[in-house]
């Protein structure tokens, strides 16, 4: 699946990635392969800008460790992130559901 | 494990690019995904190329970060806001009768210097695309500049004492609130990532 089919979702997608614990970027980036059975295969370079923009915004945090001899930067969802994720899971649920009715061709489904 | 040439080259041209820590990081995911492939494939020279493949080009990687650079956003704030405050201080002082004040020849020729040095920087630190620290350096340069400008003419208005009105007190206000923006965009401005 294209890169440009994430748009507006891919914020959700690495927060859900994180979700288990820490990640580093790489990491994330298989994880997110893994969980979508190889649908959603991103650049690995294209991530870690992507995980940057989730730590300016305060939704994960990053810290440094070294592996193998060499430092890697492992990341781990903030309060704030758990609640954006929580936020981006009902949205596209009611997105998909929406979107689902109508290309179903079924009614719209009874609210109270 | 030993890396391989290409890895290290792309490395490379990331480094002229990008600030080191975030080399590091990239260099971290690079080699994880070399140390993947080559487990899969067997063969160096294959896995190298499937991992760069993976990773994705250094200047599409570099504008990304780039288009994050607290640099790059404070340029754009202050280019967007620069246009207001140079119309409420136009305002402020045509309606002031300002040809008359007597201000040195050397004194206008060095703030239009500065104003154009400011917008110039400005300029760059918005449009660079491929290196971190020319952004980072361009904005601090710019930013530094419209902090003189705006400290100057507020300084002149102050040692001249021009008949107060709304506009000379909107442009004042104006001035100041920008110079708050440098100032709180300083710290990111000026730490090295």
């Amino acid at each position: 699946m294209r890169a440009e089919a994430l748009k507006g979702h891919l914020d959700g997608l690495l927060l859900a990635a994180l979700e288990d614990g820490p990640r580093h970027g790489y990491a994330v980036k298989e994880a997110l392969r893994d969980t979508t059975g190889g649908k959603f295969d991103l650049p690995t370079g294209t991530v870690y800008p992507a995980l940057h923009r989730l730590e300016q915004a305060g939704l994960i945090s990053g810290s440094w460790s070294v592996v193998g001899g060499r430092r890697r930067r492992t990341y781990e969802l903030t309060d704030e992130g758990r609640r954006s994720l929580a936020g981006a899971r009902d949205h596209w649920q009611e997105f998909a559901a929406a979107i689902s009715t109508a290309l179903g061709g079924s009614p719209w489904p009874a609210t109270n | 494990m030993a890396g391989h040439e290409l890895i290290e080259r792309h490395l490379q041209m990331l480094a002229e690019r990008l600030p080191s820590s975030v080399v590091e990081e990239l260099a971290d995911g690079l080699t994880t995904s070399y140390e993947d492939q080559l487990e899969r494939l067997g063969d160096r020279d294959s896995a190298a190329r499937a991992a760069l493949a993976d990773f994705g080009d250094a200047d599409t990687i570099a504008t990304a970060f780039i288009r994050l650079s607290p640099g790059r956003g404070t340029a754009i704030r202050l280019l967007a806001i620069g246009p207001l405050v140079g119309l409420t201080w136009g305002a402020a002082l045509v309606t002031g009768h300002t040809w008359a004040w007597s201000i040195p020849l050397s004194a206008r020729l060095a703030f239009g210097l500065a104003l154009s040095t400011a917008v110039l920087m400005l300029v760059v630190a918005v449009r660079e695309r491929r290196h971190y620290q020319a952004v980072r350096l361009a904005a601090l340069g710019g930013a530094g500049s419209v902090v003189i400008l705006d400290s100057s003419i507020l300084g002149t208005v102050a040692a001249l004492l021009p008949p107060p009105s709304v506009l000379l007190l909107i442009a004042l206000v104006a001035s100041l609130v920008r110079i708050l923006l440098v100032v709180r965009a300083a710290p990111a401005l000026i730490s090295r990532p």
